[in-house]
């Protein structure tokens, strides 16, 4: 069976993060990480909303897709400011992501720091896709 | 606890390890190191914990550093435990 156009989006944001350099980016990783690994981001989907367009047989969605980013480090949202904006960079030079899209937009971006052994910090940076269907197949254009 | 039982609870033959804060004299602790689960589960942090006589790391503060078992460390908290013979000292790994 062919990947959703939801699928192809998402796949396409994990490898367009893929060249960001000095972190490990994982899809969707549900796995806690160890301070041995990180720096580190991970793409995955939060929610995706339809609505009708003016075209009666097309659906257009809005997909939330949240990036982010754990560090470990003396002051976690200083040293996460490089990767936060490796992901910012990359995702705007491809608005259309390879096509599947209507656009891409950032959305909000949350910071979450943690006493640890060596502070945490966690920061999500969501973007929301937009992208249309088929009203009758989540494959198709 | 009785005053006569912290020299056998503290006891390189069992669980005791040697510690020493900068160049001062040495002392023995425990080091129990528990993993703990973060943020919902989205990350992992091994806690350092040493427990030692008060008396021996009451000059410590956050920064200090320690080595402990000829590891290196630096001290994050100082917290007295119960009556306060014993310290806990929560450090991070250099």
């Amino acid at each position: 069976m062919a990947d959703t156009r939801r699928e192809l989006i998402l796949a396409r944001i994990k490898t367009n993060l893929d060249s960001i350099s000095g972190a490990t980016v994982y899809r969707s990783r549900v796995e806690p990480l160890a301070r041995g690994e990180v720096p580190a981001v991970i793409v995955e989907p939060v929610n995706d909303q339809p609505v009708d367009t003016n075209f009666f047989n097309k659906l257009d969605w809005t997909l939330r897709v949240r990036i982010t980013t754990l560090v470990r480090a003396a002051i976690p949202d200083d040293d996460s400011d490089t990767y936060t904006q490796q992901v910012h960079a990359k995702l705007m030079a491809d608005q259309t992501v390879n096509g599947y899209a209507l656009d891409l937009t950032p959305d909000r971006t949350d910071f979450s720091l943690y006493e640890a052994d060596v502070p945490l910090g966690i920061i999500s940076q969501d973007f929301l896709v937009r992208y249309r269907t088929s009203r009758t197949s989540l494959t198709t254009a | 606890m009785a005053i006569s039982d912290t020299l056998a609870f503290l006891n390189t033959d069992e669980f005791g390890v040697t510690c020493q804060i900068g160049a001062g004299a040495s002392f023995v602790g425990i080091l129990d190191s528990p993993m703990e689960v973060l943020a919902g589960g989205m990350a992992l942090s091994r806690e350092y914990l040493l427990y030692a006589k008060t008396s021996d790391v009451s000059a410590t503060v956050r920064g200090t550093a320690i080595t402990v078992d000829s590891v290196s460390y630096t001290v994050r908290e100082n917290r007295p435990v119960d009556d306060g013979l014993f310290s806990e000292l929560l450090l991070s790994k250099v």
